[in-house]
């Protein structure tokens, strides 16, 4: 069986209306051919089948359904009609449904079945109570202080799990309580157990997985070392705020970073390069791209400043401020996300002591910044002053880097953001 | 099904059909583009100068409008944000809310100024506010909120009936929503509407939310209509995962608050609302329910609001700063504990 789950299909609906299935329940569907109409807040889509099966609903026409409900699967021609009880449960009562869709989730229960509050489903499972019993009471919902006056009825004496699973009761309905389903419904594989709704897992977003693949990758084929170094910043942040009256362009560390980073390429060519095989490394074609951590809460993206080392400041800055402005409105282009030779991730909260980057598959460098803080120094008449430091950290690929070109490579930096200016 | 602005259009529609002398003014509200949120859509094209696209100035709208009602007409304004009534502040406060009293005689301004509010989606600290508790308290100024329960048609009738000035706040998460018709809510929860949706007493009535044969709840809810689904999803998850029975009041007028219906049987009293921490519309409900209830209640009323904060832009920050069912569960679980 496949679950096929809704599509996020815009950013202003938190729920969308299933207006048809055009597909029939236990029909069969080809890849690709539609099976339901979805419609949003300002249009109509179609849902289409992910591969070929026998198509079950889950959701009666005219319900709403949020995105990432599971509201039909597809099975194979002669795959079992799907547990009815299956069906329905779970996400649709479990927390995160509820939460996200409101009153739109629907408790999934057959026509007349009662709806059982968790406390209650604990409480049947501890006095060994039957659904038959509970739904004998006539109530609509079910709560825990509704089942205590069943105790004498159902002598009193709690029953062990294993006569529960052995006695021949029909299906729980409703109302995701795992232990009951599992105890009732007879043996599951673990893998439909974990893949079941209301589990408590949590489905990645696109982003994320993106993000995964990247770091996999990264964690399996970089063997990666890492330095970290202190840098006097106190001028640096006195000439950014200069700069930016000066330029009119927002100018703090990160853009002087990024410029400083640029300027490397010649005394540092393999801190730039690309990994060809084992034993050999490509050098950057046109200019360092410096790639620069964003998220702003939808998803962590790594946006590109082309030429970092060729141009000014102020283009930099603007160049920066783009990307962030297209960070907000997720409206990167393609173009935007290539051509990084070496990565600045930026963990410029608060009271970060230093961060290790992750090396970008295809870069043998990356480097992290922290935001400012104070530092009580001595000064060389001997009274004390303070001055704002950071942590400079440099992760590398230690096949093509080693700690002494590591440390050189922090220290150009360091150099650069400590006497920030004069090399223009 | 009918999603709520949809709704609010056609009731705009039949208003301006069936009453000459309704005019609706406000920034680009004028077909093709029909308004920021569509409400207004087709009105200009069906009845032409009656309906205008006006100038950004929104003191000035309101001051149009007020002026209109004063002469004889009625007017509906839309401010395109409601954080920009801030704008209007000196019409609506000093010059509609007086003129209904100052000329010798009680003298009818038929006027409902409308106000998408809210945040939800990102917009940020400007465009995402509820403002509603800063137009508390003004004698003759009257506040409501569209929700999904109550006809939209019903309420511009009772706000026109009342003859004095209104503020109609409009949560945007509301627009995409359907209207709730039938009685019905969802699986487990029911709806009625009590007291005055005709328009009688000038309250618009109260929706009270309920699951049918529940008993008598544990906590009444209190919300305006734009938290409807936050608190319904928070009362889901209330009853199912913790057994505690919730009941929801939503009323259609905000202030002054009306007479809620039901809370003598409540053990507990919880308003919830979107606008910022401190000096809420939720410690108006209580000023006005604790003399009430003071001998019945067995807890202080908890009141629930967004945080004191600017709301922020970045989504999952904004999530933070304005009330989510989670905070409101979990205040009511505390609560209850």
């Amino acid at each position: 069986m496949t679950d096929i789950p809704v599509p996020k299909l815009n950013n202003n609906d938190s729920v969308y209306l299933l207006t048809a299935w055009t597909v029939k329940d236990g029909e069969a569907v080809r890849a690709g051919e539609p099976i339901a109409e979805l419609e949003t807040s300002k249009a109509v889509e179609e849902l289409t089948a992910p591969q070929d099966g026998v198509l079950r609903h889950l959701l009666p026409e005219g319900a709403e359904c949020a995105p990432g409900q599971v509201i039909a699967r597809l099975g194979a021609d002669g795959d079992a009609p799907d547990p009815g009880p299956e069906a329905g449960t779970g996400a649709q009562t479990g927390t995160e449904a509820g939460a996200q869709t409101g009153t739109g989730a629907e408790t999934g229960t057959e026509a007349g079945a009662p709806v059982i509050t968790a406390p209650a489903r604990l409480f049947m499972d501890e006095h060994g109570i039957s659904v038959e019993q509970v739904a004998a009471l006539g109530v609509k919902v079910v709560r825990r202080s509704d089942l205590e006056r069943l105790l004498p009825a159902a002598g009193a004496v709690p029953r062990p799990a294993s006569v529960l699973a052995a006695a021949p009761e029909p299906p729980v309905p409703a109302s995701g309580a795992e232990a009951a389903d599992t105890e009732t419904t007879g043996p599951e594989t673990a893998a439909e157990r974990d893949g079941g709704e209301g589990t408590g897992l949590v489905e990645l977003s696109r982003a994320q997985r993106r993000v995964a693949e990247v770091v996999e990758r990264s964690h399996r084929e970089i063997p990666a070392a890492f330095t970290a170094m202190r840098v006097d910043v106190t001028e640096a942040l006195a000439f950014a705020r200069q700069e930016t009256r000066r330029l009119r362009a927002l100018i703090g560390l990160p853009e002087l970073l990024v410029q400083a980073t640029g300027g490397l390429l010649d005394r540092f060519p393999l801190c730039f390069a690309s990994p060809a095989g084992a034993h050999r490394a490509r050098l950057p074609a046109a200019g360092v791209g410096v790639g620069v951590t964003m998220d702003v809460g939808r998803g962590m993206v790594v946006p590109v400043v082309k030429d970092a080392g060729g141009r000014p400041l102020a283009e930099i800055a603007r160049d920066l401020m783009r990307l962030r402005q297209a960070a907000l409105n997720g409206s990167f282009r393609e173009d935007d996300l290539r051509g990084g030779s070496i990565m600045v991730t930026l963990h410029t909260e608060e009271a970060v002591v230093t961060a290790v980057p992750v090396v970008f598959p295809g870069q043998t460098c990356a480097l992290s910044l922290t935001a400012p803080r104070p530092e009580v120094v001595e000064t060389a008449e001997g009274v004390f002053t303070t001055r704002r430091v950071v942590s400079l950290g440099l992760a590398y690929d230690h096949r093509f880097v080693n700690g002494r070109e590591a440390a050189e490579f922090l220290g150009a930096l360091r150099s650069a953001l400590e006497s920030p200016g004069s090399e223009d | 099904m009918t999603r709520v602005a949809e709704h609010l259009n056609r009731a705009l529609h039949d208003l301006l059909a069936a009453d000459p002398d309704v005019h609706v003014l406000g920034e680009d509200i004028a077909d093709p583009y029909g308004g920021a949120f569509k409400v207004t859509r087709g009105l200009s094209d069906r009845f032409g100068e009656r309906v205008r696209s006006t100038p950004l100035s929104e003191g000035a709208i309101v001051g149009v409008g007020a002026g209109l009602a004063l002469a004889g007409e009625k007017a509906v304004v839309e401010i395109m944000f409601a954080d920009f009534a801030a704008l209007a502040f000196d019409q609506l406060v000093n010059f509609a809310a007086k003129s209904t009293t100052m000329y010798g005689r009680p003298v009818p301004i038929p006027l409902v100024v409308r106000c998408p509010s809210g945040g939800g989606r990102g917009y940020g600290p400007t465009h995402s506010q509820s403002p509603q508790k800063h137009f508390l308290g003004v004698p003759g100024l009257h506040l409501f909120e569209l929700t999904p329960f109550h006809d939209a048609g019903d309420l511009l009738a009772a706000m026109f009936a009342l003859g004095q000035p209104c503020l109609l706040f409009e949560d945007k998460v509301l627009y995409t929503r359907r209207m709730f018709t039938g009685g019905v809510v969802d699986d487990l929860f029911r709806y009625e509407l009590t007291g005055g949706t005709d328009g009688a007493d000038g309250t618009g009535g109260t929706a009270r939310v309920f699951v049918e044969g529940g008993g008598e709840p544990d906590c009444t809810l209190v919300v305006p209509g734009g938290l409807a689904h936050r608190a319904l999803a928070a009362a889901r998850e209330l009853l199912l995962e913790e057994d505690l029975l919730c009941e929801l009041l939503v009323p259609a007028r905000l202030y002054p608050v009306p007479e809620l219906p039901g809370l003598e049987r409540a053990r507990h009293v919880c308003v919830a609302e979107d606008g910022s921490e401190g000096g809420t519309w939720g410690t108006e409900v209580a000023r006005v329910l604790y003399p009430r209830l003071w001998p019945a209640l067995r807890r202080p009323i908890t009141l629930l609001s967004a945080a004191a904060s600017v709301i922020p832009a970045a989504p999952h920050l904004e999530r933070e700063v304005l009330l989510q069912p989670d905070h409101i569960k979990r205040a009511i679980t505390e609560a209850l504990s």
